[in-house]
Parts: C-alpha cells; sequence; structure tokens
C-alpha cells in the first residue's frame, strides 16, 4: 500500500513525468508550489518561504510514486541526508530527479535507497537521500537498538540532568517571542529544560486537530494518522530554535537574523506519533562556529524512543539572503 | 564511540569523506578543493568537522576548519592530532 496522498504538511499532488528505470535513467517528478500550500501562513507571515521539511515531504513522495518495487507496504526508515542549498517560493515548479538503488549495508537487505536531486526553475534547492524498508519490521528493532546503545551516554545524561536545576517552562507565548513560526507551523508546545550553549527539552502534543489531519477520510486506518515525519522533524527544530535563539529573540523574518535550515543527517523515524501522544523532544547543540550551529537528538513517547537525529546543522543569516533571493516578475 | 577510535588509513578516509560529502569516491583526489572542485559550503566542511572529530575522538579547533580544504590536508590535520 502506498500512501502518496496520506496527510502530510504540503497540498500538492505530485506528478510522475518519468517512472525512470532502477539502474538506468532516474526517476522524475514534479509538482506545483501553490502559493495557497497552508504552510505558508506560518512560514512566515509576511513572507512565504517553503519550509525544508516539506521539501523533503515533496521528495518522499516522489519516492513512494516511483518506488521500483511497488506493491508492498514500504516505510520510510531513514532521511540519510538532506542538504538545502536555495530557497524554495510559491509558484515554484518543484522537480525531483530521483536515483534508485538496492541498500547495501548488512541492515540494509531488501531495503531501496535513493538520492534525489530537487530543483526549480532557478536551480537546484536540495539533495535528498532516502532509505525505504518494508514495515520497517526488523530492520527498525535492530535501529532502534543500535540508536539505543549509540547514544547512551549523552541520552543517559540528558535524562538524569533533566530533573535538575535547568528545568524551565518557556510557554507558547514566550516561544512566539523567540520564533517567527505561527500556525500552522509553530509545532512546539513548551520547552521544559533549557541549558544556554548546551541542550533542550520540549514538548509537542498531537491531537486529532492537527491541521494535517483535515483531509483525512472517515474510512482511513490507523496508520493514516501517523503524524508526518516531516512535520515531526520540524518540531524538533523548533526547540533547537528556541535553544540557540532565546538569548537574541527575532519573531519577524524581514530584519536582523534569520535561522535558515541547512542540512539534515541521518534522521531515523521509529514509532510513529499518534493522536494523544505526548512527544518530547531532546536536542543538544553538539558544536558551534560562528553563526552556524550543528544540533543531535531524539524524539520520545513516553518510554519508547520516535525518531532519532544524528545531525541537524542551522544557520543565522542576514534577513536579506532570504528577501534578495525572491524571484522578480511574477510568477 | 570514543574508546575505540578508528586508526589513520587514508583510503578509509577517502570513503569517509565521499560519504559525508554526497559525492563518488574517485571524486575525492588526494588534493580535490573540497571547496571549488566538490562544491563544499561552510555548513558542509562544519560537518565534515564534527564527523572527523567523532570517528578519530580528536577536538579540531574552529581555525583549523580552514585546513579542511582537499583530503591530503585533512589527512595531516588528523595524523598531526593522533601524535599527541
Amino acid at each position: 500500500m502506498l500512501t502518496t496522498t496520506a496527510c502530510g504538511p504540503v497540498d500538492g499532488t505530485i506528478e510522475v513525468v518519468d517512472p525512470g528505470a532502477p539502474g538506468g535513467r532516474p526517476a522524475r517528478t514534479r509538482v506545483h508550489i501553490d502559493a495557497n500550500e497552508r504552510v505558508f501562513a506560518g512560514h512566515f507571515p509576511g513572507f512565504p518561504v517553503f519550509p525544508g521539511v516539506c521539501v523533503v515531504e515533496y521528495a518522499h513522495r516522489g519516492a513512494l510514486a516511483t518506488l521500483p518495487e511497488p506493491g508492498e507496504h514500504w516505510t520510510l526508515a531513514a532521511v540519510e541526508s538532506s542538504r538545502f542549498t536555495s530557497p524554495v517560493f510559491p509558484g515554484d515548479l518543484l522537480s525531483c530527479d530521483i536515483t534508485w538503488s538496492r541498500g547495501t549495508g548488512p541492515r540494509e537487505a531488501g531495503a531501496w535507497r535513493c538520492r534525489v536531486a530537487v530543483s526549480t526553475g532557478r536551480g537546484p534547492v536540495a539533495l535528498v537521500r532516502l532509505r525505504y524498508a518494508r514495515d520497517g519490521g526488523g530492520q527498525r528493532e535492530a535501529a532502534v537498538a543500535e540508536r539505543t546503545a549509540e547514544a547512551a551516554p549523552a541520552v543517559q545524561e540528558h535524562r538524569t540532568e533533566h530533573r535538575t536545576e535547568h528545568r524551565t517552562v518557556i510557554t507558547t507565548s514566550e516561544i512566539r517571542r523567540v520564533l517567527p513560526h505561527r500556525y500552522p507551523m509553530l509545532l512546539i508546545d513548551r520547552v521544559t529544560e533549557l541549558v544556554p550553549g548546551g541542550r533542550a527539552t520540549g514538548l509537542k502534543a498531537v491531537t486529532c486537530n492537527e491541521p494535517w489531519y483535515e483531509g483525512v477520510r472517515d474510512k482511513a486506518a490507523d496508520e493514516d494518522y501517523h503524524y508526518p515525519w516531516t512535520a515531526l522533524i520540524e518540531s524538533w527544530c523548533h526547540v533547537a530554535g528556541v535553544l540557540v535563539a532565546h538569548d537574541q529573540p527575532n519573531p519577524d523574518v524581514l530584519s536582523g537574523q534569520v535561522m535558515l535550515l541547512g542540512g539534515i543527517t541521518d534522521a531515523t523515524p521509529l514509532r510513529p506519533a499518534v493522536p494523544g501522544d505526548l512527544v518530547e523532544h531532546r536536542v543538544r547543540l553538539s558544536r558551534q562556529v560562528g553563526e552556524t550551529f550543528m544540533f543531535e537528538g531524539e524524539s520520545r513517547i513516553g518510554d519508547e524512543t520516535a525518531l532519532t537525529v544524528g545531525r541537524l546543522v542551522m544557520t543565522m543569516r542576514p534577513a536579506a539572503a532570504l528577501t534578495d533571493a525572491v524571484p522578480t516578475g511574477g510568477e | 564511540m570514543a574508546d575505540t577510535a578508528a586508526a589513520l588509513d587514508l583510503e578509509e578516509l577517502r570513503a569517509f569523506v565521499a560519504d559525508v560529502l554526497d559525492v563518488e569516491e574517485e571524486e575525492v583526489t588526494d588534493d580535490a578543493d573540497f571547496v571549488a572542485e566538490l562544491g563544499v559550503d561552510s555548513l558542509m566542511a562544519l560537518e565534515v568537522m564534527v564527523v572527523l572529530e567523532k570517528k578519530y575522538s580528536v577536538k579540531l579547533q574552529e581555525q583549523e576548519m580552514k585546513e579542511i580544504t582537499c583530503l591530503s590536508n585533512v589527512y595531516d590535520l588528523l595524523a598531526s592530532k593522533l601524535e599527541k
């Protein structure tokens, strides 16, 4: 079952221009980025920029539609990497060139991987590598065990120290003074721990009233209510955003320094979030060089790890870096 | 993991860097300029630095990032770090 039209933070329908030939030519999909994409209202008010995670969402949908081995229930096993090089604006035609290959690693038996080169009429905008597995299954369990072992010291420390003096409550109103994101793209409800220059913990409550569930039909299955992974990654990023911007809040994207998503490496979905879940995002700042920040961490639901993020890069740039990139002369 | 730092090997380093930069191994010649020839930007340079630190259990300073310009420089930089 391929759910290319499942809920997600995007509204357009991708078109398969060329199904491609694995080992031969890449598959190609495209989608028009309509000014009515609902994320634009909150990303950002007065200055619509298509979120990087939404570019990944369209790459993911293109991948599902062109998977060389259809007819089975394939799920996203990992965002191996995604690098964003140029912004996407309303009216752009987003093209994805998708090159498929078989998974080669010991844990990737039977998996498919793809490299998606994403571009608009102005040139390349992102390079995304995704991996798919059948139903997650054993691979997923192995990945959980490995990730848990790998991250153990930092995760353990994060958990233990969370109980101590760094507890805080940063509420929605304060988050709105720090971040420029707004409905439907303000995806964090509360920050519960903040160590400046170190780490932060934040909460995202998932409800059945999420905007992404608006089009889900009455006959939909439980899986159709899995919170979109791309939106969950964005939510995690918002905790990272509060961690670094909390001392230098800038809720206006048209002036001062704005935060841009540079790349995501090894984001591994493990346990889907569904309505009723309280997701706890744990973000650690692993490195800062100048105005560029690298984070790692995970998301938890109760005692389970829902998502791990290997590396995520954000950078602060003058607002002009974005505003100057807007194409002139209309669509 | 910190206690099992990888030993330095040029070919292994080449494969590793190629993977991080998402380019073919053949493109990462000893002297290929990361910025001019392999399209590395400042964000990717930071990523290379962080993953090298982790893999080889070394600590690189911010100014040493400037030396991450080609594979042979990276090799020399790591070699000097691992000697200490």
